[in-house]
Protein backbone atom coordinates (compact mmCIF):
# COMPACT_ATOMS: atom_id res chain seq x y z
CA UNK A 1 0.00 0.00 0.00
CA UNK A 2 1.43 3.47 -0.99
CA UNK A 3 1.16 6.26 1.49
CA UNK A 4 -1.16 8.75 -0.34
CA UNK A 5 -3.53 5.45 -0.43
CA UNK A 6 -3.12 4.97 3.33
CA UNK A 7 -4.63 8.62 3.78
CA UNK A 8 -7.37 7.99 1.41
CA UNK A 9 -8.63 4.79 3.32
CA UNK A 10 -8.50 6.53 6.40
CA UNK A 11 -10.62 8.58 5.23
CA UNK A 12 -13.04 6.52 4.05
CA UNK A 13 -13.05 4.70 7.52
CA UNK A 14 -14.05 8.14 8.92
CA UNK A 15 -16.66 8.48 6.47
CA UNK A 16 -18.17 5.07 7.40
CA UNK A 17 -18.01 6.18 11.17
CA UNK A 18 -18.08 2.67 12.67
CA UNK A 19 -14.01 3.63 13.83
CA UNK A 20 -14.64 5.85 16.83
CA UNK A 21 -10.84 5.79 18.14
CA UNK A 22 -8.66 4.47 14.78
CA UNK A 23 -7.08 1.86 17.25
CA UNK A 24 -4.36 -0.03 15.60
CA UNK A 25 -6.10 -3.55 16.48
CA UNK A 26 -9.84 -2.14 14.46
CA UNK A 27 -7.70 -1.00 11.35
CA UNK A 28 -8.47 -3.41 8.55
CA UNK A 29 -4.62 -5.35 8.04
CA UNK A 30 -3.25 -3.83 4.81
CA UNK A 31 -3.24 -0.56 6.68
CA UNK A 32 -2.44 -1.90 9.94
CA UNK A 33 0.53 -4.03 8.06
CA UNK A 34 1.51 -0.16 6.40
CA UNK A 35 1.20 1.62 9.70
CA UNK A 36 3.94 -0.72 11.18
CA UNK A 37 6.28 0.09 8.35
CA UNK A 38 5.87 3.58 7.64
CA UNK A 39 6.65 6.43 10.48
CA UNK A 40 5.22 8.67 8.05
CA UNK A 41 1.83 7.48 8.33
CA UNK A 42 1.83 6.15 11.68
CA UNK A 43 2.46 10.07 12.72
CA UNK A 44 -0.64 10.64 10.19
CA UNK A 45 -2.90 7.57 11.99
CA UNK A 46 -1.84 9.33 15.17
CA UNK A 47 -3.25 12.68 13.96
CA UNK A 48 -6.56 11.30 13.14
CA UNK A 49 -6.88 9.55 16.35
CA UNK A 50 -6.46 12.42 18.56
CA UNK A 51 -8.57 14.51 15.99
CA UNK A 52 -11.60 11.40 16.83
CA UNK A 53 -10.37 12.03 20.76
CA UNK A 54 -10.87 15.89 21.46
CA UNK A 55 -14.24 15.16 18.94
CA UNK A 56 -15.81 12.61 21.49
CA UNK A 57 -15.18 14.35 24.51
CA UNK A 58 -15.69 17.63 23.90
CA UNK A 59 -18.95 18.67 24.78
CA UNK A 60 -20.59 22.77 25.15
CA UNK A 61 -21.97 22.98 27.82
CA UNK A 62 -26.19 24.27 27.36
CA UNK A 63 -27.50 27.36 25.94
CA UNK A 64 -29.24 29.68 28.31
CA UNK A 65 -32.32 30.87 25.98
CA UNK A 66 -35.68 30.19 26.86
CA UNK A 67 -37.56 28.75 24.29
CA UNK A 68 -40.73 30.46 25.68
CA UNK A 69 -38.50 33.43 24.71
CA UNK A 70 -38.65 32.31 20.90
CA UNK A 71 -42.07 31.44 20.62
CA UNK A 72 -43.11 34.86 22.26
CA UNK A 73 -41.52 36.12 19.10
CA UNK A 74 -42.95 34.46 16.46
CA UNK A 75 -46.40 35.51 17.42
CA UNK A 76 -48.16 37.81 14.99
CA UNK A 77 -48.03 42.03 15.86
CA UNK A 78 -51.42 42.89 17.93
CA UNK A 79 -54.52 42.98 16.16
CA UNK A 80 -55.73 45.93 17.17
CA UNK A 81 -52.72 47.65 14.65
CA UNK A 82 -53.15 44.48 11.80
CA UNK A 83 -55.85 46.62 10.32
CA UNK A 84 -53.30 49.49 9.41
CA UNK A 85 -50.82 47.32 7.32
CA UNK A 86 -53.72 47.29 4.78
CA UNK A 87 -54.98 51.00 5.26
CA UNK A 88 -51.67 52.44 4.99
CA UNK A 89 -51.08 51.78 2.17
CA UNK A 90 -53.86 52.20 0.49
CA UNK A 91 -54.43 55.34 1.76
CA UNK A 92 -51.04 56.67 0.81
CA UNK A 93 -51.52 55.13 -2.99
CA UNK A 94 -55.05 57.32 -2.91
CA UNK A 95 -53.03 60.40 -1.99
CA UNK A 96 -50.52 59.76 -4.65
CA UNK A 97 -53.49 59.32 -7.01
CA UNK A 98 -55.09 62.64 -6.19
CA UNK A 99 -52.02 64.51 -6.50
CA UNK A 100 -51.33 63.25 -9.27
CA UNK A 101 -54.93 64.35 -10.81
CA UNK A 102 -54.37 67.19 -9.09
CA UNK A 103 -51.19 68.30 -11.05
CA UNK A 104 -52.82 67.05 -14.19
CA UNK A 105 -56.16 69.25 -13.97
CA UNK A 106 -53.67 72.27 -13.21
CA UNK A 107 -51.38 71.74 -15.95
CA UNK A 108 -54.47 70.71 -18.05
CA UNK A 109 -54.46 73.20 -21.18
CA UNK A 110 -58.08 74.70 -20.93
CA UNK A 111 -60.30 74.31 -24.37
CA UNK A 112 -60.17 77.55 -26.19
CA UNK A 113 -64.13 76.96 -26.58
CA UNK A 114 -64.63 76.59 -22.85
CA UNK A 115 -62.49 80.32 -22.13
CA UNK A 116 -64.10 81.50 -25.14
CA UNK A 117 -61.11 82.63 -27.20
CA UNK A 118 -59.44 82.03 -30.21
CA UNK A 119 -55.61 82.45 -30.87
CA UNK A 120 -54.98 86.24 -31.81
CA UNK A 121 -53.72 86.92 -34.95
CA UNK A 122 -51.21 88.87 -32.85
CA UNK A 123 -50.53 85.55 -31.01
CA UNK A 124 -49.92 83.73 -34.49
CA UNK A 125 -47.49 86.29 -35.33
CA UNK A 126 -45.51 85.69 -32.24
CA UNK A 127 -44.96 82.19 -32.75
CA UNK A 128 -43.65 82.79 -36.20
CA UNK A 129 -41.38 85.46 -34.57
CA UNK A 130 -40.38 83.83 -31.99
CA UNK A 131 -36.82 83.97 -31.67
CA UNK A 132 -34.33 80.94 -30.51
CA UNK A 133 -30.33 81.57 -29.29
CA UNK A 134 -28.40 78.90 -31.07
CA UNK A 135 -24.90 78.97 -32.28
CA UNK A 136 -24.13 76.80 -35.33
CA UNK A 137 -21.22 75.12 -36.03
CA UNK A 138 -20.29 75.20 -39.76
CA UNK A 139 -19.37 71.51 -40.60
CA UNK A 140 -23.63 71.27 -40.70
CA UNK A 141 -24.95 68.99 -42.85
CA UNK A 142 -27.49 70.08 -44.64
CA UNK A 143 -29.55 67.21 -45.18
CA UNK A 144 -30.30 68.29 -40.97
CA UNK A 145 -31.69 71.36 -41.32
CA UNK A 146 -33.57 72.66 -38.20
CA UNK A 147 -36.75 73.87 -38.37
CA UNK A 148 -39.61 74.51 -35.67
CA UNK A 149 -42.87 73.88 -36.97
CA UNK A 150 -45.79 74.96 -35.06
CA UNK A 151 -47.41 71.32 -34.22
CA UNK A 152 -50.58 72.76 -31.83
CA UNK A 153 -51.26 75.81 -30.45
CA UNK A 154 -53.51 77.09 -27.57
CA UNK A 155 -53.48 79.71 -25.06
CA UNK A 156 -50.97 77.85 -23.57
CA UNK A 157 -48.69 76.27 -25.04
CA UNK A 158 -46.92 75.35 -28.60
CA UNK A 159 -45.78 71.77 -29.77
CA UNK A 160 -42.69 72.25 -31.64
CA UNK A 161 -40.71 69.43 -33.63
CA UNK A 162 -37.43 70.19 -34.36
CA UNK A 163 -35.16 68.35 -36.61
CA UNK A 164 -31.97 67.64 -35.09
CA UNK A 165 -28.84 67.45 -36.44
CA UNK A 166 -28.21 63.18 -36.27
CA UNK A 167 -31.48 62.85 -34.38
CA UNK A 168 -33.65 63.30 -36.80
CA UNK A 169 -37.50 64.77 -35.89
CA UNK A 170 -37.94 65.46 -31.96
CA UNK A 171 -40.72 66.93 -30.77
CA UNK A 172 -40.81 69.41 -27.69
CA UNK A 173 -43.53 71.06 -25.70
CA UNK A 174 -43.07 74.78 -25.00
CA UNK A 175 -44.47 77.13 -23.39
CA UNK A 176 -45.45 80.36 -24.33
CA UNK A 177 -43.70 82.49 -21.74
CA UNK A 178 -45.56 85.92 -23.53
CA UNK A 179 -49.12 85.09 -22.51
CA UNK A 180 -50.43 88.76 -21.90
CA UNK A 181 -51.36 88.83 -25.65
CA UNK A 182 -54.23 86.30 -25.25
CA UNK A 183 -57.12 87.05 -23.20
CA UNK A 184 -57.17 84.99 -20.10
CA UNK A 185 -59.02 84.30 -16.79
CA UNK A 186 -57.00 85.91 -13.80
CA UNK A 187 -56.88 82.44 -12.45
CA UNK A 188 -55.14 81.26 -15.06
CA UNK A 189 -52.91 83.81 -15.29
CA UNK A 190 -51.99 82.85 -11.47
CA UNK A 191 -51.44 79.28 -12.29
CA UNK A 192 -49.44 79.93 -15.54
CA UNK A 193 -47.26 82.46 -13.36
CA UNK A 194 -46.77 79.75 -11.08
CA UNK A 195 -45.78 77.07 -13.55
CA UNK A 196 -42.89 79.51 -15.32
CA UNK A 197 -40.33 78.29 -13.21
CA UNK A 198 -41.36 74.90 -15.27
CA UNK A 199 -41.37 76.87 -18.71
CA UNK A 200 -38.40 78.90 -18.50
CA UNK A 201 -36.38 75.81 -17.78
CA UNK A 202 -37.92 74.08 -20.88
CA UNK A 203 -36.82 77.16 -23.01
CA UNK A 204 -33.30 77.09 -21.65
CA UNK A 205 -33.09 73.74 -22.07
CA UNK A 206 -34.21 74.15 -25.88
CA UNK A 207 -32.28 77.17 -26.31
CA UNK A 208 -29.04 74.65 -25.07
CA UNK A 209 -30.25 72.25 -27.68
CA UNK A 210 -30.24 75.04 -30.35
CA UNK A 211 -26.56 75.94 -29.36
CA UNK A 212 -25.43 72.40 -30.67
CA UNK A 213 -27.08 72.93 -34.15
CA UNK A 214 -25.49 73.46 -37.51
CA UNK A 215 -24.90 77.11 -38.19
CA UNK A 216 -26.33 78.91 -41.32
CA UNK A 217 -24.28 80.42 -43.66
CA UNK A 218 -25.62 83.75 -43.89
CA UNK A 219 -25.35 83.45 -39.84
CA UNK A 220 -21.56 82.15 -40.12
CA UNK A 221 -20.69 84.50 -42.89
CA UNK A 222 -21.66 87.49 -40.61
CA UNK A 223 -19.25 86.28 -38.24
CA UNK A 224 -22.24 86.19 -35.87
CA UNK A 225 -22.00 82.92 -34.10
CA UNK A 226 -25.61 81.67 -34.92
CA UNK A 227 -29.13 82.58 -33.99
CA UNK A 228 -32.14 82.96 -35.61
CA UNK A 229 -33.48 86.55 -36.10
CA UNK A 230 -36.62 85.74 -37.62
CA UNK A 231 -37.78 82.23 -37.40
CA UNK A 232 -37.83 80.51 -41.32
CA UNK A 233 -38.35 77.08 -41.88
CA UNK A 234 -36.54 77.49 -45.11
CA UNK A 235 -33.60 77.76 -43.97
CA UNK A 236 -30.87 76.09 -44.96
CA UNK A 237 -27.31 75.34 -43.94
CA UNK A 238 -24.01 75.21 -45.52
CA UNK B 1 -38.69 11.04 9.45
CA UNK B 2 -40.50 9.81 12.55
CA UNK B 3 -44.31 9.92 12.73
CA UNK B 4 -43.78 11.91 16.48
CA UNK B 5 -41.96 14.78 14.49
CA UNK B 6 -44.25 15.07 11.83
CA UNK B 7 -47.27 15.50 14.60
CA UNK B 8 -44.92 18.04 16.73
CA UNK B 9 -44.75 20.02 13.33
CA UNK B 10 -48.10 20.10 12.53
CA UNK B 11 -49.05 21.31 15.55
CA UNK B 12 -46.95 24.00 15.72
CA UNK B 13 -47.91 24.75 12.15
CA UNK B 14 -51.53 24.51 13.63
CA UNK B 15 -50.53 27.96 16.04
CA UNK B 16 -50.17 25.50 19.03
CA UNK B 17 -47.27 27.56 21.35
CA UNK B 18 -46.94 23.94 23.52
CA UNK B 19 -45.36 22.42 20.34
CA UNK B 20 -43.58 25.30 19.41
CA UNK B 21 -41.81 25.04 22.95
CA UNK B 22 -41.11 21.40 22.43
CA UNK B 23 -39.77 21.97 19.08
CA UNK B 24 -37.35 24.44 19.99
CA UNK B 25 -36.38 21.91 23.52
CA UNK B 26 -36.28 19.01 21.05
CA UNK B 27 -33.43 21.10 18.59
CA UNK B 28 -31.82 22.69 20.87
CA UNK B 29 -28.81 20.90 21.32
CA UNK B 30 -27.35 20.60 17.93
CA UNK B 31 -28.64 24.18 16.63
CA UNK B 32 -26.93 25.85 19.06
CA UNK B 33 -23.95 23.56 19.11
CA UNK B 34 -23.29 24.02 15.65
CA UNK B 35 -23.67 27.77 16.21
CA UNK B 36 -21.32 27.69 19.28
CA UNK B 37 -18.57 25.89 17.39
CA UNK B 38 -18.99 27.75 13.97
CA UNK B 39 -18.71 31.30 15.70
CA UNK B 40 -16.64 30.47 18.73
CA UNK B 41 -18.46 32.48 21.33
CA UNK B 42 -21.49 31.88 23.19
CA UNK B 43 -23.43 35.29 23.53
CA UNK B 44 -23.11 35.10 19.52
CA UNK B 45 -24.32 31.54 19.23
CA UNK B 46 -27.35 32.10 21.43
CA UNK B 47 -28.63 35.44 19.50
CA UNK B 48 -27.96 32.98 16.31
CA UNK B 49 -29.64 30.09 17.80
CA UNK B 50 -32.58 32.51 18.82
CA UNK B 51 -32.66 33.73 15.41
CA UNK B 52 -32.55 30.84 13.76
CA UNK B 53 -35.56 28.67 15.66
CA UNK B 54 -37.42 32.20 15.09
CA UNK B 55 -37.00 32.01 11.82
CA UNK B 56 -37.38 28.05 11.40
CA UNK B 57 -40.99 28.82 13.12
CA UNK B 58 -42.26 31.23 11.08
CA UNK B 59 -40.99 29.45 7.67
CA UNK B 60 -41.68 26.09 8.94
CA UNK B 61 -44.71 26.00 6.13
CA UNK B 62 -42.27 26.46 3.63
CA UNK B 63 -39.86 23.05 4.52
CA UNK B 64 -40.37 19.79 2.37
CA UNK B 65 -42.24 17.09 4.53
CA UNK B 66 -40.68 14.57 2.21
CA UNK B 67 -37.18 15.24 3.92
CA UNK B 68 -35.73 15.63 7.41
CA UNK B 69 -36.25 18.52 9.81
CA UNK B 70 -32.63 19.00 11.05
CA UNK B 71 -31.10 19.11 7.95
CA UNK B 72 -33.20 22.51 6.88
CA UNK B 73 -32.82 23.86 10.18
CA UNK B 74 -29.09 23.48 10.77
CA UNK B 75 -29.15 25.10 7.15
CA UNK B 76 -30.34 28.63 8.43
CA UNK B 77 -28.01 28.56 11.90
CA UNK B 78 -25.33 27.92 9.22
CA UNK B 79 -26.27 30.79 7.05
CA UNK B 80 -26.90 32.99 10.00
CA UNK B 81 -23.63 31.83 11.13
CA UNK B 82 -22.02 33.06 8.12
CA UNK B 83 -23.59 36.05 7.99
CA UNK B 84 -22.26 36.91 11.30
CA UNK B 85 -18.81 35.73 10.57
CA UNK B 86 -18.66 37.90 7.36
CA UNK B 87 -19.95 40.87 9.62
CA UNK B 88 -17.89 40.72 13.10
CA UNK B 89 -15.40 43.01 12.98
CA UNK B 90 -11.68 40.80 13.90
CA UNK B 91 -11.54 39.56 17.29
CA UNK B 92 -8.57 38.55 19.27
CA UNK B 93 -8.75 34.68 18.49
CA UNK B 94 -7.67 34.02 21.74
CA UNK B 95 -10.41 35.50 23.45
CA UNK B 96 -12.98 33.36 21.34
CA UNK B 97 -11.00 30.18 21.92
CA UNK B 98 -10.60 31.25 26.15
CA UNK B 99 -14.84 31.69 25.52
CA UNK B 100 -15.12 28.18 24.23
CA UNK B 101 -12.70 26.26 26.18
CA UNK B 102 -14.38 28.03 29.23
CA UNK B 103 -17.38 25.92 28.67
CA UNK B 104 -16.62 22.95 27.44
CA UNK B 105 -16.08 20.11 30.10
CA UNK B 106 -13.12 18.36 29.01
CA UNK B 107 -10.43 16.78 30.74
CA UNK B 108 -7.46 18.69 31.75
CA UNK B 109 -5.06 16.56 29.51
CA UNK B 110 -6.86 16.83 26.40
CA UNK B 111 -7.16 20.57 26.92
CA UNK B 112 -4.17 21.38 24.73
CA UNK B 113 -5.69 19.04 22.35
CA UNK B 114 -9.04 20.74 22.21
CA UNK B 115 -7.29 24.24 21.77
CA UNK B 116 -5.12 23.25 19.17
CA UNK B 117 -8.74 22.19 17.42
CA UNK B 118 -10.68 24.98 18.19
CA UNK B 119 -7.86 27.14 16.55
CA UNK B 120 -7.66 25.11 13.46
CA UNK B 121 -11.79 25.28 13.33
CA UNK B 122 -11.38 28.59 13.51
CA UNK B 123 -8.97 29.45 11.04
CA UNK B 124 -10.39 26.83 8.60
CA UNK B 125 -12.18 27.96 5.64
CA UNK B 126 -16.29 28.65 6.57
CA UNK B 127 -17.44 25.83 4.42
CA UNK B 128 -15.09 23.68 5.05
CA UNK B 129 -15.87 24.01 9.16
CA UNK B 130 -19.57 23.68 8.80
CA UNK B 131 -19.27 20.85 6.53
CA UNK B 132 -16.68 19.30 9.00
CA UNK B 133 -19.31 19.99 12.24
CA UNK B 134 -22.30 18.97 10.43
CA UNK B 135 -20.38 15.35 9.50
CA UNK B 136 -18.97 14.70 13.11
CA UNK B 137 -20.95 16.65 15.53
CA UNK B 138 -24.30 16.53 13.98
CA UNK B 139 -23.84 13.26 12.94
CA UNK B 140 -25.39 14.02 9.09
CA UNK B 141 -25.01 12.09 6.53
CA UNK B 142 -23.22 13.20 3.31
CA UNK B 143 -26.50 13.45 1.53
CA UNK B 144 -28.16 15.92 4.53
CA UNK B 145 -25.21 18.27 4.54
CA UNK B 146 -25.35 18.71 1.10
CA UNK B 147 -28.93 19.58 1.30
CA UNK B 148 -28.55 21.74 3.79
CA UNK B 149 -25.65 23.64 1.97
CA UNK B 150 -27.07 23.63 -1.06
CA UNK B 151 -24.00 22.23 -2.42
CA UNK B 152 -23.18 18.14 -4.49
CA UNK B 153 -22.54 15.45 -2.36
CA UNK B 154 -19.24 15.46 -3.50
CA UNK B 155 -18.14 19.09 -2.72
CA UNK B 156 -19.05 17.92 0.75
CA UNK B 157 -16.77 14.75 0.80
CA UNK B 158 -14.16 17.34 -0.42
CA UNK B 159 -14.92 19.48 2.17
CA UNK B 160 -14.81 17.74 4.95
CA UNK B 161 -11.47 15.64 3.81
CA UNK B 162 -9.90 18.65 3.58
CA UNK B 163 -11.15 20.42 6.71
CA UNK B 164 -10.14 16.67 8.66
CA UNK B 165 -6.70 17.02 7.00
CA UNK B 166 -5.86 20.65 7.75
CA UNK B 167 -6.74 19.77 11.24
CA UNK B 168 -4.50 16.61 11.30
CA UNK B 169 -1.95 18.86 9.71
CA UNK B 170 -1.72 20.78 12.36
CA UNK B 171 -2.15 18.89 15.16
CA UNK B 172 0.65 17.79 13.62
CA UNK B 173 2.89 20.49 13.28
CA UNK B 174 2.31 21.45 16.86
CA UNK B 175 3.49 18.04 18.42
CA UNK B 176 0.55 16.74 20.10
CA UNK B 177 0.06 14.19 18.17
CA UNK B 178 -0.39 10.26 19.93
CA UNK B 179 2.35 8.16 19.30
CA UNK B 180 1.15 4.89 17.63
Amino acid sequence: MKCCDFELRLQDLLDEREQKSLCAADLPAPLRLHVERCDECAEVLGGYRALLRVLSSARPSESAFRAEDIVELTKPAPRQFRWLRTVVPLATAATLMIAALLVQWIAAPVAVEQAGLTPSDTALQLVATTKFDAVLPSNADPRFAPFATPMEINERSLGLMLNLAGLGPVTFPAELLEVQLIEKPSWMVQVTDGLKPVTERMTGTLNALFRVLPATAAEKDNGQGASYDRYDPNQRLV
Amino acid sequence: MGNEELQLIDRCLAGEQAAMTEFVERFRTPVFGLAYRMLGHRHDAEDVSQESFVRALRSLHHWDRTRSILPWLLAIVGNRCRTLLAARRKRPMGQLITDQLADTAIEPQTQTLAEEVSLGLAGMRVEYRQAFLLFHEQELSYQEIAEAMGKPVGTIKTWVHRGRRELVERLKSRGVVEVT
